[in-house]
């Protein structure tokens, strides 16, 4: 499955959840929409789903979006693990790293 | 434009020291023959010249635009590392403010969105510019990402153990500070 992230969700991905800035278009409503099927620690253990976000028409990704997001899962797997089912395609290089950065510092919810 | 410049004054010796080297190597005594010599050796040399002035002028102004657009080059650079070097010292401004602050919820919230604006400017400012900036990144995302940290701390409601953890979490965002700082005042 790829979702083409600025076009099906939102451009600007910068709020954690309702209360950070305007609060809309936040991390886990993000989370909630099109990754709760990985919610769970037996989808990590035994499970196979795979998605690909592609980020072309994303300008905006802050840190606290991409920990709620996508860090939140390093409760239930390594960020190795999680980036062999979760794929970013044509993504910059610093918006890559901010995922990798809070991959690896691990969730802070 | 050295090169060029050795080159021309190497020419310009050869050709003088041919013009007493021909004649001897000749053995031409007759004023005539000398005359008629020199009057070839002078035309042949000011076609030589014109041409290798042309060719000079050339080169100079091709290196010329070379330096300008280095210069050119150069400037916006500087001018965009000056403009991170604004953005991160905002950051860390706000940083330290909520550390000091009055801990009321309301200046806090106006504290933190100045965060989390600074921190997505660095973002767009090294997305849109790091073809001229080819910074190795990972020291700008750490500094972000632990900015991003404090921010989020509520400061108001905060534990022994969280202030243990906040102190920690300081410590850690100051380094990637004087980091970030030291690299950006070198690269200049």
């Amino acid at each position: 499955m790829v979702i083409d992230v600025g076009k099906e969700y939102f451009y600007r991905l910068a709020n954690r959840d309702k209360n950070q800035g305007d609060g809309t278009h936040n991390a886990e409503q993000f989370r909630k929409k099109y990754l709760s099927e990985f919610d769970s620690p037996e989808e990590w253990r035994i499970g196979k789903r795979e998605i690909t976000f592609d980020f072309t028409s994303v300008e905006i990704l802050g840190p606290s979006f991409a920990n709620e997001a996508f860090a939140y899962f390093t409760k239930y797997a390594s960020p190795e693990n999680i980036l062999k089912r979760f794929h970013f395609i044509n993504i910059s290089e610093v918006k890559m790293d901010t995922i990798n950065e809070e991959l690896t510092e691990g969730y802070r919810g | 434009m050295i090169r060029y410049f050795i080159t021309f004054i190497v020419v310009l010796v050869a050709m003088i020291i041919m013009l007493f080297y021909i004649p001897i190597k000749l053995n031409m005594t007759c004023f005539s023959q000398l005359k008629d010599l020199y009057a070839l050796m002078s035309s042949i040399g000011g076609i030589f010249f014109s041409v290798l002035g042309l060719l000079l002028g050339y080169f100079y102004y091709l290196a010329k635009l070379r330096d300008d657009k280095n210069k050119e080059l150069y400037n916006k650079y500087v001018s965009n590392i000056k403009q991170l070097i604004d953005e991160i010292k905002d950051v860390h401004e706000n940083i330290e403010l909520l550390f000091n602050t009055d801990q009321v919820d309301t200046s806090q919230k106006r504290i933190k969105n100045n965060i989390i604006n600074k921190i997505i400017n660095i973002n767009i400012l090294l997305e849109t510019k790091n073809n001229l900036l080819h910074f190795d990144l990972k020291n700008f995302i750490s500094f972000n990402s632990y900015a991003d940290r404090i921010r989020e701390i509520d400061f108001c409601n905060q534990t022994l153990l969280k202030k243990k953890e906040t102190s920690e979490m300081h410590e850690i965002y100051y380094n990637n500070y004087r980091n970030v700082l030291k690299f950006l005042y070198v690269s200049i």
